[in-house]
């Protein structure tokens, strides 16, 4: 595969990946080849997976359900082709029985939301979740923190400060202390599946200064 | 379930984070180190779209570019996750061989 070809396959990422990381990911993709470490035929099947997926990810902070239908379509292409190395795709864990109630962003206070979950929090108090918030409709963003659930039986309530803001989060919030209607959703990813859970968790946001 | 299957099925963030705990690498050299300690061979459309979701993160960052190759370096969050993840990963590794052992006895 000549360097022609790993630019057109590059060209299928969306634009601000494209823009961030494609000169880096068409210099690596032509090293690998070259280097006989990767086929070329391996190559493209990587750079198309990693493509659609790319785009599942663009489509998936869109809140119109035939946009979600169109990243179910495309991260099940992704899942088929994702196979050029020995990693899977990520996916929300089909243990999730997600029923995240959107939560106002108070200015300068935080967000306080609840999320349903089918996992044994009794048995596994630790568990990381994947926070999607925006500050306006339309406007989403997705960030992995941890977080900790402390369940008392089946009940449990935590309050996490985050450990850092990232600027990632920072930047689609605009301010986090003027954005007085933004949501805040929360998936939880137990890492084992069990009973029906229904934790309250709090997001303080932004970190209080201790 | 095959055993390559689960294998496979090993984190890719974990892998990365890993591979940078101790010094920043580009995206060769991450590659490499990754199939180094881990036996697993990351795709480099699947390195770069683990790298923009630990970026847009903040759990790592991308130093200034050498030779049109930005070098990553984790972040003190970055550390942080990858402490946290270890750690229960440890923990679960033990009770396993802990059970594995009195089963055999």
């Amino acid at each position: 595969m000549n360097r022609h070809l790993i630019c057109r396959l590059v060209a299928l990422y969306p634009p601000a990946f494209r823009d961030r990381y494609g000169t880096e990911l068409a210099s690596l993709t032509d090293e690998l080849i070259r280097g006989g470490e990767l086929t070329p035929q391996l190559a493209a099947l990587n750079l198309l997976g990693g493509a659609a997926l790319e785009w599942g990810r663009v489509l998936a902070y869109s809140r119109h359900a035939a946009e979600a239908m169109a990243v179910a379509a495309i991260m099940a292409v992704a899942g088929t082709l994702y196979v050029t190395d020995h990693v899977r795709p990520p996916s929300t864990p089909a243990s999730v029985r997600s029923a995240s109630a959107p939560a106002a962003i108070r200015a300068g206070t935080g967000c306080a939301f609840q999320a349903e979950l089918a996992g044994a929090a009794a048995t596994a108090p630790w568990i990381k979740a994947e926070i999607k918030a925006a500050a306006q409709p339309g406007q989403f963003s997705w960030v992995l923190v941890p977080a900790t659930i402390h369940a008392a039986g089946k009940l449990g309530t935590e309050t996490r400060p985050l450990p850092v803001v990232p600027p990632f989060v920072s930047n689609a919030l605009a301010s986090p202390r003027s954005s007085p209607a933004g949501q805040c959703v929360i998936w939880l990813n137990p890492p084992t599946a069990g009973s029906l859970v229904r934790p309250a968790l709090e997001l303080i946001w932004p970190e209080p200064s201790s | 379930m095959t055993r390559d299957t689960i294998r496979g099925s090993s984190d890719r963030s974990i892998l990365i984070l890993t591979s940078l705990a101790d010094w920043p690498k580009h995206g060769y050299a991450l590659i490499k180190d990754i199939d180094g300690f881990a036996a697993v061979t990351l795709g480099p459309g699947t390195l770069y779209s683990a790298l923009a979701k630990l970026e847009a993160a903040g759990l790592v960052e991308a130093l200034p570019a050498d030779d049109r190759r930005h070098p990553y370096r984790i972040t003190a969050a970055g550390r942080e996750f990858l402490y946290e993840r270890l750690t229960e990963s440890a923990r679960i590794a033990e009770v396993g061989l802990q059970r594995i052992a009195v089963a055999s006895s």
